[in-house]
């Protein structure tokens, strides 16, 4: 079986990493910063239940992290800190490619 | 897409026109550099080669097939190039012309090696609609837009009435366009796994200027679109009309809020996709 992945799961992981949310009719959206400088922007549609098919795939390619990572960070053993240290070195690393 | 392709993605075409005729290089080269391409050229099939051989960015190639030129001997040099490069590097596209040949004086194995052929009398216009859409779906956004500038070029000659040359432009289109589609093993790959490749035209959908290419996938009675190069932009829908609709309204929320600020606010992906959404919104 894939990812799962809901809506209120994805709404605590953006609350977790402080996004800055804007709302349209579909989505909820935002920016993940680093030092101020927005880098990734990421979305989570509104709905209920499970995300369909490859949707929590996406969602968790968007943040730039690998199925584990994603799993502890759903999960809440990931902090915030932990999620912004991973990122950075991953920003550098894209880089340096 | 990396920094090195977005970069190549801004030069020209540079496509070698092989043509035995000096009169008819100059012209079809002229032409060429009038719709934005660089242009090489070779008058038989050694000099084609080695300039092939010491020209790795090559687009595409336009050769004549009878190279010799003469009036009782139908020669068929350009099959050779073609074959050659094919045997080579399958990727790089050729097209053959003729004025002397008719549609079936070669083989299927000869044609195997060509990517398109104009013959005498020309290909049906049945035959060259069906190929344009064919390419046309699988071109890679960015050289889209290098396609489009090309196209919009076309126009003007046309509106300068290079009639005679007509045909050849538009096969040239169908040949840029086929030449710059996404690399074929991404397609395969992304194929099994049911995904298909499809152009958003801005004909159709209104807020685009610019036409982009999605990859969408359907199961269970649920779409799934994402724009092609951009993997942060997707969504979903019971339709994939629906799921498109989805997806452009998310593009310009990202849009209108990237508008209110500095593009310094912005780095790594956040930024590049910047860039992609000033360029394809209206």
């Amino acid at each position: 079986m894939g990812l799962q992945l809901k809506k209120q799961e994805a709404e605590k992981i953006f609350k977790k990493l402080g996004v800055n949310e804007k709302t349209d009719s579909h989505h909820v959206r935002g920016f993940i910063c680093v030092n101020g400088i927005k880098v990734l922007p990421v979305f989570y549609s509104h709905g209920n239940g499970d995300m369909p098919g490859k949707i929590p795939e996406k969602f968790r390619k968007s943040l730039l992290l690998n199925h584990d990572e994603f799993m502890r960070l759903k999960e809440c053993p990931m902090r915030k800190e932990e999620y912004y240290s991973l990122l950075e070195k991953r920003i550098i690393m894209k880089k340096e490619l | 897409m990396n920094e090195f392709e977005e970069t190549n993605a801004l030069v020209k075409p540079l496509i070698m026109i092989v043509e035995d005729r000096e009169d008819g290089r100059r012209d079809v080269a002229e032409l060429l550099k009038q719709l934005g391409c660089a242009v090489i050229t070779a008058e038989n099939a050694n000099e084609a080669l080695k300039n092939y051989m010491i020209t790795p960015r090559l687009d595409l190639v336009f050769t004549d097939i009878d190279l010799l030129g003469s009036e009782n001997y139908k020669d068929k040099s350009g099959v050779d190039i073609a074959r050659f490069i094919k045997q080579l590097n399958s990727k790089l596209p050729v097209i053959g012309y003729s004025s002397k040949f008719e549609d079936n004086e070669l083989t299927d194995e000869e044609r195997s090696y060509f990517n398109g052929w104009y013959f005498k009398g020309g290909m049906s216009v049945q035959a060259l609609s069906h190929m344009y859409v064919e390419l046309k779906s699988k071109a890679d956004q960015h050289k889209k837009g290098r396609f489009d500038d090309i196209a919009d070029a076309f126009n003007i000659l046309k509106q300068k009435n290079v009639i005679d040359l007509n045909h050849f432009s538009e096969v040239l289109e169908l040949a840029i366009s086929y030449g710059t589609a996404p690399s074929l093993q991404i397609e395969e790959a992304a194929s099994e796994k049911g995904y298909e490749l499809k152009l958003v035209d801005p004909k159709t959908i209104n807020p685009i200027a610019k036409p982009f290419l999605i990859w969408t996938r359907s199961e269970k009675n649920i779409h799934e679109i994402e724009v092609y190069g951009y993997s942060e932009l997707y969504s979903f829908g019971q339709t994939e009309k629906e799921a498109l609709a989805k997806l452009l309204e998310l593009m310009r929320g990202f849009a209108s809020d990237m508008k209110k600020e500095s593009p310094e606010n912005f780095a790594g992906p956040a930024l590049r996709l910047r860039k992609f959404l000033f360029n394809i919104l209206k």
